[in-house]
């Protein structure tokens, strides 16, 4: 209690951080977990810097007040963008070997196979399944919707360019050669036969609806450990809606045991990523 | 039995980093500081699991290490990887005509090189 007459004690920046959270959670469904909140300073501190601000306070006002652009890029630092192409490869290994054979059976090469890579980061997911089912099934007709909260990082994706340092993270060399070309010395382009087959949309997993159509294949990996309970079921709603019967569900190595929507049935894995839609 | 790997680089700082981070992985190493070097080392040594060399050195170079390499029938399941800051298509095109099994642009880091020794069959246990 402050005594009559002194100033009114200022919100220490614990306030700040948990309005920052709280932005976090409503606008991303991202909840950070207690003892993170350096996580906050680390990320925020240059943009901070870039905005002439000197406390958490001034970002969280002008968050308060609807500035679209600090949004977006307040959710581009504080929701992770780790990814690398066929990341988990044991993941992608199953998958050609198993569950894409089985949703192509039977299926006409020109029957585009739809896949939905949810929170698809800057890309490499979405153009890794491309690659597989190209590899595997020459001229098969895809089409690949990758999703992610961050428009800064849905530009990225869509633009499909990435540093040598991002190819040699899960790309073979001669994989390369044949996926990408070459853009100065330092970067890759995929080539168009890639990126006319994927399509990259600004998407909240826990507020929007799903991506228009059915899909096959949704991939939705290390997300739902970002998420309390009801935003986990929410979005794990939202991808059961979105896949068509006999749909494939993969989630991340260590989602697996989650507690997942009865629509889903569980696939004999050991890790348990893959998900069959009941059909 | 630890995997036995062979760093063929003239720059002894190349050798350094790459050693150091092949040795977290479990790797026992050996160097050579020319591909001539090298092909010394292969003739000498009866069993090694990979062999990463640099692509530009004096002599005959990293191309000449590998068919080489590739000519050395106790060697046949030796793997080759070519680490080079050599980005164009056509070179490394060339490289994997010679005989190379994958190939680690520069700069590298661990991830990358993990991911590539990933993509040629090996594995360890946890990430150190």
């Amino acid at each position: 209690m402050s005594a009559p007459g002194s100033a009114l004690p200022q919100p220490g920046p614990e306030v700040a951080v948990e309005r920052l959270r709280a932005f976090l959670k409503r606008q991303a469904g991202v909840v950070i977990a207690p003892g993170r909140e350096e996580l906050i300073q680390s990320r925020l501190g240059p943009l901070l810097r870039e905005r002439g601000w000197s406390a958490l306070d001034a970002l969280v006002d002008g968050l308060s007040a609807g500035d679209p652009t600090l949004q977006d890029q307040v959710i581009d630092l504080l929701t992770t963008h780790e990814t690398s192409f066929f990341r988990d490869p044991p993941v992608f290994a199953w998958l050609r070997a198993k569950g894409l054979p089985r949703l192509l059976a039977g299926r006409p090469r020109h029957a585009p196979l739809r896949v939905w890579s949810a929170a698809c980061s800057t890309g490499q997911e979405a153009l890794s399944v491309a690659i597989a089912v190209l590899e595997d099934q020459p001229g098969q007709a895809i089409e690949i919707v990758g999703t992610d909260i961050s428009a800064p990082t849905v530009q990225q994706a869509a633009e499909a360019r990435y540093s040598t340092l991002a190819v040699n993270r899960g790309l073979g060399a001669k994989q390369l050669l044949r996926w990408f070309v070459r853009d100065g010395a330092t970067h890759w382009i995929a080539r168009p036969e890639l990126r006319e087959r994927c399509s990259f949309l600004q998407h909240n997993l826990v507020a929007d609806p799903k991506p228009s159509g059915a899909f096959d294949l949704v991939l939705l990996r290390n997300v739902l450990i970002y998420f309390d309970d009801a935003d986990r079921q929410r979005a794990i709603a939202t991808v059961a809606s979105a896949l068509r019967p006999g749909g494939l569900l993969v989630l991340g190595t260590a989602e697996g045991l989650m507690p997942i929507d009865e629509r889903l049935l569980r696939l004999e894995r050991e890790d348990n990523v893959g998900f069959r839609v009941r059909q | 039995m630890n995997p036995r790997a062979l760093i063929i680089d003239d720059s002894r700082a190349t050798r350094l980093m790459l050693g150091r981070a092949l040795r977290a992985l479990g790797f026992e190493i050996l160097e050579a500081d020319s591909a001539e070097a090298g092909l010394a080392v292969l003739d000498a040594t009866e069993h090694l699991d990979i062999a990463l060399v640099d692509r530009n050195m004096p002599g005959v170079g990293g191309l000449g290490f590998v068919r080489g390499a590739r000519a050395r029938t106790q060697h046949r399941d030796l793997c080759l990887m070519m680490v080079s800051s050599e980005t164009a298509p056509e070179r490394v095109m060339e490289a994997f005509e010679a005989g190379l099994d994958e190939y680690l642009m520069k700069p590298v880091t661990t991830e990358a090189l993990q991911a590539k020794l990933q993509l040629l069959g090996f594995s360890w246990g946890e990430a150190p």
